[in-house]
């Protein structure tokens, strides 16, 4: 039972591999209820058994290794190296990019970019009003003039501009 | 018999001040936008395409043809300083270059980028040339078997990728099934989800910019500058010389640089493949053939010079064959069809025929805009370099808004921004737990290659069968270059396990 245990604390191991498993096994039956069934699934057959094995192996691979008492798998010690430690930061780019892209088609470009790049140097913790005050407007207008008017690429526009 | 007056007409074409400065303002604009994530080599030549409509045919391809050059080096700049490539051509790049610049060897880094791209574009110019009756026979050759494999020989650098080649293959195989998502050429909609935008296939560059470039703005958080060691004001004389140094370490690597620009050459004149598939097969084999392979991936100078090379080398091949075919390899030589439609011609044999000063021409421009490319590359280098100094919580902020900007910039639509939101949060996880990006990437980019020609190969033979490939001279070369190149992946995988199982039986 040991493993199992090892199984459960470690199981975000498998967050990946499961979320790409089930994607697979998704597709793959959607694609066989098409018609012409044999052309559509040419490709799609054999890369999902493999996806299907590999999934297999790794699972029975870390079990062996569990049985066995060595922890986890070696890695390329990147992972290890760089892990998420300032959380607050992190928590609140994650939240502000996601209310910043909802947000650029009711507020526009220029605007929610200003907004967007004024707030995360607050929560950034960005000492100088100077960069605070002028570094947002001045790149929101830059890139607004640089595709818009000048490269004619239409950014999105809102309500104000 | 050999004629010069058409060789001569066209180097007369370019004895022109306004042809070189137009030479000049493509590499730059091409430089420049290439570094912006998102903002790809094609659509900075469509952006520009209008403008080339008052030029001289001369002018207006050649401006286009320094924009494309210009490109393919400036999308390794954010490639090589920040992890986040400007378009997909420069993914390859960043597998060392990005390494380098945390070893506080971006100039290095960059002047290596530099001299290969140039060397590279160089090459090609030269390919394009003296054999270009030959790629066209060789590539004529490809038929759907042929790209199948090639595209296969291009995956097989994803089992290389990573330590756990079990991860790598999961994640390749996930990015292959999602490069067939679409309408298929039967007319199929596979797994779009009701969503229209997805009829044309998972968007590559959001997908790029959010799995790789997002992802890695939250690991750059947590840390003060981009590459340790930095905060210090940069000494331009000092970044110069570093710069001048990589220009030197590329000259230390001839064998790597011409055959990097041969492969490059080769794959860019097929149909389809282009500068991320050329750099893949580029890297993999210099990784094959290296004394060190196990450098590569943690700033081996063999992988970037090979990356680069071969991808700029690429645009020789890919315009070999949009010239003398008509055939665009790609989105950039089929806006650059465009361009000379625009000029009233039709790009094919009978352009030979017709223009031929014209087409010599615009082959020296290529030359030309190689030698320009150095200059350039070095000054942007130069300054770029600079942006490591940046402290992260202000250099973030700006790379956000400006990726978010380069991806709308794509197709104009809000969709390709969320899509590249969702690759982001993949990314994240996939980093968490150690999953190689790349893989994903590189299988979404193949994935429609393999698709559609291993469905073109089915439907010309009615069957499909080992037969098809071994029947054929170039496919049978082809799988014994997958062969060759998946032998010591499968040695290693077989020396990992015998220890793995001898370990297990001791304990």
């Amino acid at each position: 039972m040991g493993f199992l245990r090892e199984l459960g604390r470690k199981g975000g191991e498998f967050i990946v591999p499961s979320i790409m498993l089930a994607y697979a096994t998704y597709y793959y039956l959607e694609v066989s209820a098409l018609p012409r069934r044999e052309v559509n699934l040419l490709l799609i057959q054999p890369v999902y058994f493999v996806i299907l094995a590999a999934f297999l192996v790794l699972v029975a691979a870390y079990v062996c290794r569990s049985l066995a008492g060595k922890n986890g798998q070696a890695t390329n010690g990147e992972a290890s190296e760089r892990k998420i430690t300032n959380k607050v930061a992190t928590l609140s780019f994650a939240v502000l990019t996601v209310a910043y892209v909802y947000g650029l088609g009711w507020l526009g470009f220029v605007v929610s970019s200003w907004l967007y790049m004024t707030l995360l140097l607050m929560f950034f913790s960005v000492k100088s009003w100077l960069i605070i005050a002028a570094f947002p407007a001045g790149t929101a207008l830059f890139i607004y003039l640089t595709f818009d008017m000048w490269l004619s690429i239409p950014l999105p526009k809102g309500i104000l501009f | 018999m050999f004629d010069a007056a058409p060789i001569l007409e066209g180097l007369a074409l370019l004895a022109d001040w306004k042809v070189m400065a137009i030479i000049l303002l493509g590499v730059f604009f091409g430089i420049i936008t290439g570094a912006i994530p998102g903002f790809s080599t094609p659509l900075a030549i469509s952006i520009m395409l209008p403008l080339t409509y008052p030029m001289s045919p001369v002018l207006g391809i050649a401006f286009l043809t320094a924009i494309y050059a210009g490109g393919n080096f400036g999308s390794s700049i954010s490639s090589i300083l920040l992890n986040i490539p400007g378009s997909p051509q420069a993914i390859v790049t960043g597998f060392d270059g990005n390494p380098m610049t945390k070893q506080g060897r971006a100039s290095e880094a960059l002047g290596m980028a530099v001299a290969s791209s140039a060397m590279g574009n160089l090459l090609g110019a030269i390919f394009l040339i003296l054999v270009m009756p030959l790629i066209v026979t060789v590539a004529l050759m490809f038929g759907p078997p042929e790209l199948f494999l090639v595209g296969v020989l291009g995956l097989t650098v994803i089992a290389a990728l990573h330590n756990s080649f079990l991860k790598a293959i999961i994640a390749g195989g996930f990015g292959v099934l999602l490069g067939t998502v679409g309408m298929t050429s039967t007319g199929a909609i596979r797994g779009t989800h009701g969503y229209f935008e997805l009829m044309d296939g998972i968007p590559v560059i959001p997908a790029l910019i959010g799995l790789i470039g997002f992802s890695e703005l939250f690991y750059m958080l947590q840390q003060r500058y981009v590459a340790g060691g930095s905060g210090s004001k940069g000494d331009s004389q000092k970044n110069l010389h570093r710069l001048l140094y990589g220009f030197g370490r590329v000259l230390k690597h001839p064998v790597t640089v011409l055959k990097s620009s041969t492969i490059g050459v080769i794959i860019g004149a097929l149909p389809g493949a282009g500068a991320t598939v050329a750099s893949v097969v580029s890297y993999n084999e210099a990784k094959r053939s290296s004394r060190k392979p196990e450098e590569f991936g943690a700033g081996a100078e063999e992988g970037l010079i090979s990356a680069e090379s071969a991808n700029n080398a690429s645009e020789g091949g890919a315009l070999a064959t949009m010239l003398s075919l008509g055939i665009p390899g790609g989105l950039a030589t089929a806006v650059m069809v465009g361009a000379f439609m625009l000029q009233g011609l039709i790009p094919g044999p009978r352009l030979f025929i017709d223009h031929q000063g014209l087409v010599y021409g615009i082959m020296f421009a290529q030359i030309v805009a190689s030698f320009f490319l150095f200059m350039a590359g070095l000054l942007v280098s130069l300054y770029a370099a600079k942006v490591i100094n940046i402290p992260t919580i202000v250099l973030i902020p700006l790379i956000a808004v400006f990726s978010v900007a380069g991806t709308y910039a794509i197709s104009l639509q809000m969709f390709d921004v969320k899509i590249m939101l969702f690759f982001a949060a993949l990314g994240i996880l996939m980093r968490k737990y150690d999953y190689p990006l790349i893989a994903v990437i590189l299988g979404i980019i193949l994935g429609p290659i393999l698709d559609r020609q291993l469905m073109r190969t089915f439907q010309g033979a009615g069957e499909l069968s080992l037969g098809i490939f071994l029947n054929r001279p170039v496919s049978l070369i082809l799988l014994c270059m997958i062969l060759f190149c998946l032998a010591p992946i499968a040695l290693k995988i077989y020396r990992n396990t015998r220890e793995s199982l001898g370990y297990v039986k001791r304990t």
